[in-house]
């Protein structure tokens, strides 16, 4: 490890999340939940008839936030993916000097796709991202030497593990790095895909009862222009989300957006001198900017619509700009040897040039400010009122929740400075929890994907919901207060206090025995298989690395 | 050579320190309200 690269990931690492680092509790906002200690559930593994959303990962951190406090957890993680992401990409030019490998590093690291996603509390994904230099390492490594697959192996188990979309992602990075006209490599690089994202294919492929819905939401979350510059310029610069409320306010300005893409032209510029890869590196950048523009182009979402509809698994896409990801990796890879093209045309009378070098290195800083110190601060740390643990107390590991304010599953609450974040309740309280998932777009409702919602729903809407809700095998009703009027179904408050109160419904009658979905025997066994296979594989590719380091070392 | 290349770079820069700077500075804190916050694409 070169102390330069770690020092420039370091600092930029400190700069993006040093709010987080200074003080306790946790970053909560959009999909980024952290909780003290999340209890045990079978969905976490797939088990629970549900789509694996965050399978394995919420199993992870469940099993080791039981040791180290999630405060904690949320902050390993994040740190150590910055510093994975910069010293990976650091590692992937490493035949160039340090102000190159330091421009690769943040414009890795820091550019509009890391803000936009981290904004949206992606923070799995974001691992996903910051993966890929090792993804492409492994890929150049198996390209050079066919025998050289458990690099790979463990680094696409790691990757599916941060997310069905990551495990994808990194596949498709391998695949064009890696493979050539050796059919013995094509059939190692399928057989490495599959396996090592069985964590998640198995309960997606099994799951029975729930479905992915694909009405509308391929237009609902295509790309989109940040500025007047377009869509194709905010793409083509590493932004782009669909969901617009992230987009940090200098990307809404046409001349920066431009400029941005200035730093693009001359990343591609420089992959010229990437030598026989450069051809993979741009192949990797094109079918990235293919992908996240499809649903944006016309036609482009109706015909996603239309095929998902007989294709299971093309609902992936439907937040397509996420697979812009490789792109920032290429721009890294580029921009690098740009800096030392420049350096290059150095001579006497041209040493203003090591200003433009200079630039590059800064530009991302520069063309994307609000990505520093916690957002500028927008960023707070919050922790949960005591009423939260005093809850989770009350509830058993075999009962049934539903929580309100049914309409969605994002709050604003006061103690999280009124930032929406998906509802903490599913991983702070034991047993089944059931949330309403509607996704709520400007335009439009995409419908529930988990079948207790559609219940649950129905329960509501009773004569007696309380009754009903009984009949469907909920036990308690968690109301989160302050976000708005709730009828609350009648029953015993066991808990009231903190922004929280806990109604137990089996005051008024018994509750049925059965609440949610749950897997059969051949299913849970077929998963257990799945993520059984993966973790031999990260096993067998960990020893193998760990035997190769040892004879190296030796010789 | 070195004067041209000078005024190039740093017209880049600060350029984008000017546009980027003053565009984040202006952007604010939105808070979630009631009716809004269920509209995923609308709260932050």
């Amino acid at each position: 490890m070169r102390r330069a690269d770690l020092a420039v990931t370091a600092g930029v690492t400190v700069l993006i999340l040093g709010p987080l680092l200074l003080g306790g509790g946790y970053w909560l906002f959009g999909d980024m939940v952290f909780v003290p200690h999340q209890p045990w559930k079978a969905g976490w593994l797939g088990l629970d008839g549900a789509l694996p959303r965050a399978v394995p990962m919420d199993a992870i951190v469940s099993v080791v936030s039981q040791v180290v406090p999630g405060s904690v957890v949320q902050r390993l993680l994040l740190v150590g993916g910055f510093v994975a992401g910069g010293l990976g990409v650091a590692r992937l030019v490493a035949d160039q000097r340090w102000w190159a490998r330091a421009a690769a590093i943040t414009l890795f690291c820091w550019n509009p796709w890391v803000h936009e996603r981290l904004l949206m509390g992606q923070w799995a994904i974001l691992l996903g991202y910051l993966l890929l230099p090792w993804v492409a390492r492994a890929a150049l490594r198996l390209r050079a030497d066919r025998s050289g697959w458990r690099p790979a192996a463990v680094v696409l188990v790691l990757s599916a593990v941060c997310s069905p979309s990551s495990g994808v992602m990194a596949v498709g990075v391998l695949a064009v790095l890696a493979l050539g006209r050796d059919a013995g490599t094509w059939l190692r690089v399928a057989g490495l895909a599959v396996a090592a994202n069985l964590t998640w294919l198995v309960p997606a492929l099994t799951a029975e009862t729930a479905r992915v819905s694909t009405d509308g939401v391929f237009a609902g979350f295509a790309a989109r222009a940040e500025s007047g510059a377009g869509t194709l310029a905010s793409v083509l610069s590493l932004g782009g989300t669909w969901k617009t409320s992230v987009v940090p306010p200098e990307r809404t300005s046409a001349l920066l957006v431009l400029l941005s893409c200035l730093l693009t032209v001359a990343a591609v510029a420089g992959l010229r001198r990437a030598g026989p890869d450069r051809g993979r590196w741009l192949a990797l950048g094109a079918a990235a900017v293919a992908l996240a523009l499809l649903p944006a182009v016309p036609g482009g979402a109706g015909l996603l619509e239309g095929v998902a509809g007989r294709v299971p698994g093309l609902a992936l896409l439907r937040d397509s700009q996420r697979f812009l990801a490789p792109l920032g990796l290429v721009l890294a890879v580029g921009v690098a040897h740009a800096a030392t093209g420049l350096r290059d045309r150095i001579r006497p009378g041209t040493q203003a040039l090591w200003s433009g070098v200079a630039l590059l290195v800064v530009a991302p800083l520069l063309l994307l400010p609000s990505l520093a110190w916690g957002a500028l601060g927008e960023l707070q740390r919050s922790s949960y009122p005591r009423a939260w643990d005093d809850v989770a107390h009350l509830v058993g590991d075999d009962e049934t929740t539903v929580v309100l304010p049914w309409a969605g599953s994002y709050r604003g609450y006061d103690w999280n400075h009124r930032r929406a974040v998906l509802d903490p309740a599913p991983r702070f309280l034991p047993g089944e929890v059931v949330v309403d998932d509607r996704v709520r777009l400007t335009d439009r409702v995409v419908p529930p994907e988990d079948p207790r919602v559609i219940a649950v729903t129905l329960a509501l809407a009773d004569d007696d919901p309380a009754g009903a809700l009984r009949a469907a095998g909920v036990r308690w009703v968690l109301v989160e207060r302050g976000m708005g009027s709730i009828d609350v179904p009648a029953g015993e408050i066991a808990y009231d206090g903190g922004g929280l109160t806990l109604v137990d419904l089996a005051a008024g009658g018994p509750v049925a025995a059965e609440a949610g979905p749950h897997a059969g025997t051949a299913r849970r066994i077929f998963v257990l298989v799945g993520h059984g296979l993966a973790i031999l594989l990260l096993l067998v590719g960990c020893a193998g690395i760990l035997r190769s380091g040892r004879r190296a070392s030796h010789s | 050579m070195n004067t041209i290349i000078a005024t190039v770079v740093g017209a880049l820069a600060s350029t984008a320190v000017l546009v980027a700077g003053v565009n984040a500075a202006q952007g604010e804190h939105k808070t979630v309200s009631n009716d809004k916050l269920y509209s995923y694409s609308d709260s932050k």
